[in-house]
């Protein structure tokens, strides 16, 4: 059984890394618990420190931002935002199973996000602070609410997607967007891989103003699913439905109680019995990803415009499908039955000068390699 | 030969000889930016026009321990374009191809007028309000660009990376806007197109047939 820490305030999250870092041991950071499965596999005696007591939501009095602890479980900070009728564009899937426990520090840091990255850009564009700490027991805060002045990388962005391999973040600082009243989708269905990709590029360029626009796939024939939002919700997915009549696509319909629809996207981000593979690919390259799906029996759902696809298959095909990929998608294996962690290389990144700069990042901001070690890419 | 001299003969072999500019005369331009005119005159202004010419240059910055300054379109405010002291300017607005445009996706070098970008049925690639400037230059000042999907650095010792938001790692192509130089140097960006704005109830208004 690990031992394990749950600060309570920053300082006490920051002296915690110190202490760690002073005595050279590892600390494996955590938050809801949700997504512990992913990257490599943290050392098995190292300390936890659990983010659950820095739960802490204030909106800001301009009303279109808000300060998030790290701790606070997305689901709730969504909840409060929309009782003032604003919400944060980042909708990842919440947790496998029932409970939604997935907090804010945890899907910033593995950079989990879902179909509104459409319209809102990835979730780094949500951010506009960030406070962490790091493992010499310093806080650095940047963002418009602080005197600190970037110059360098942004802190925020850098830390989104880093896997908790810099430093612990304690709270974001994030802008907010008004809930789309009234929304609609546009639906229709493809047998061929090639015609669903001339589809999607057909829409996303007739159709720039898609809340949402997502692709699903399964042996062979799967679909495109386009969100509009506002007033004339429906009157414009209706002339989004045409479009795709108009690139081939069967069945297209358009509903106004879309909501299961997208859900079904995000439950397809997950996987609690297979693996599940994130690819990122150019996206005119989109049918070459469901033909390497097709290849290893995955099924897919993903971003039809921004070239990101999510493939559940059985272990056994993970190897084949990477190998099918082209050459210039890159592949993680996020969820992995547990039995199949350890044999499969979560990352499978050549060694090179990107790597490099990334392991001198590390060390900048790390250097006693204490935070989340041998999890993230080339064992940082 | 002085370490300055010798880096100049060096860039000339690289750039070629009309593309490193020392006379004062010629110089002088390269005292301005957007507010000053009367900024220090640098040592040389070198031009290159690729991204492995700025690597060579800047490897060869590196070997001889010389200051350099990195310009666009010499448009900012914050002296950032300006060189101080004795430093040598490197200026990337010969590096002006557009690279590739694949859908919403743009790849351009980092000399590209912000003017001078295609439109994109996409929606913007960056700030449509803003027009002087050069790519490069408009990225590397500003925090707030949130759609730099790739780009291709030269970082202090020449080194020539490619990196890409959304690939296994850290998000650097994604952390570099706003960096001032500080990070490297972009060279060549790709831009995803940032959809419209949500449209109003006037502008959802579907034309009769």
């Amino acid at each position: 059984m690990s031992e394990a820490v749950t600060p309570r305030s920053f300082s006490e999250a920051a002296a915690a890394l110190a202490a760690a870092a002073a005595q050279g041991r590892p600390v494996r950071i955590v938050g809801g618990a949700t997504k512990l499965g992913w990257g490599g596999a943290a050392p098995p005696h190292a300390l936890h420190l659990h983010t659950t007591h820095l739960s802490r939501i204030a909106i800001h009095e301009d009303g279109a931002s808000a300060t998030i602890n790290a701790g606070t479980p997305l689901v709730r900070a969504q909840a409060t935002f929309a009782r003032s009728g604003m919400m944060l564009a980042a909708d990842p899937q919440f947790g496998l199973g029932r409970a939604p426990a997935a907090t804010i520090g945890g899907v910033l840091a593995t950079a989990d996000t879902g179909p509104l990255s459409h319209r809102y850009g990835p979730l780094r564009s949500q951010i506009r602070g960030i406070t962490v700490a790091l493992s010499d027991g310093s806080i650095m805060r940047t963002g418009p609410r602080t005197d600190q002045v970037q110059d360098g990388l942004d802190l925020g962005r850098l830390f989104t997607g880093s896997y908790g391999t810099l430093g612990a973040i304690l709270a974001v600082d994030v802008r907010l967007r008004a809930v789309p009243g009234r929304t609609a989708s546009a639906l229709g269905t493809a047998t061929s891989a090639e015609q669903l990709r001339a589809a999607a590029e057909l829409v996303a360029r007739a159709h720039p103003e898609l809340e949402a626009f997502d692709v699903a796939w399964r042996e062979g024939r799967g679909g495109l699913l386009a969100q509009v939002a506002g007033d004339a919700a429906e009157t414009r997915a209706r002339t989004v439905a045409a479009t795709m009549r108009a690139g081939g696509l069967q069945d297209v319909a358009v509903r106004t109680d879309d909501a299961g629809l997208w859900a079904r996207q995000r439950a397809g981000q997950r996987s609690a019995d297979r693996a599940l593979l994130r690819v990122h690919h150019r996206p005119g390259q989109l049918d070459s990803i469901l033909y390497a799906a097709d290849s290893g029996a995955a099924t897919v759902v993903g971003r039809a415009a921004l070239g990101i696809a999510y493939l559940a298959l059985d272990v056994p095909q993970i190897a084949s499908v990477r190998a099918a990929l082209p050459d210039e998608a890159a592949a993680v294996a996020l969820d992995l039955p547990s039995a199949a962690r350890g044999a499969v290389q979560p990352w499978n990144v050549a060694e090179g000068p990107e790597l490099e700069l990334m392991r001198e990042l590390k060390q900048g901001f790390d250097p006693a390699g204490i935070c989340n070690p041998g999890v993230f890419v080339g064992s940082i | 030969m002085e370490a300055g001299a010798e880096l100049i003969a060096r860039a000339r072999l690289i750039c070629g000889e009309q593309h490193v500019l020392t006379n004062p005369t010629v110089l002088s331009t390269y005292r301005s930016d957007g507010i000053r005119r009367d900024g220090p005159l640098p040592r040389a202004a070198i031009l290159p026009g690729s991204a492995s010419e700025v690597a060579s240059v800047v490897k060869a910055c590196a070997e001889s321990q010389l200051r350099y300054v990195v310009r666009g379109a010499g448009t900012s405010r914050s002296g950032a374009a300006l060189p101080n002291g004795d430093a040598m300017l490197i200026v990337l607005t010969r590096m002006r191809r557009v690279i590739r445009m694949a859908g919403a996706e743009l790849t351009v070098e980092a000399g590209v007028p912000l003017a001078s970008l295609p439109p994109t049925p996409y929606g913007a690639w960056l700030d449509p309000h803003e027009v002087l400037g050069t790519v490069g230059g408009h990225i590397a000042e500003t925090g707030d660009v949130g759609n730099v999907v790739a780009l291709g650095l030269v970082r202090p010792d020449g080194t020539h990376l490619h990196l890409h938001s959304g690939f296994p790692g850290y998000d650097i192509a994604g952390a570099f806007p706003g960096s001032r130089g500080r990070a490297g140097i972009a060279v060549t960006v790709t831009l995803r197109a940032v959809p419209l704005a949500r449209a109003t109830p006037e502008s959802q208004a579907v034309p009769q047939p």
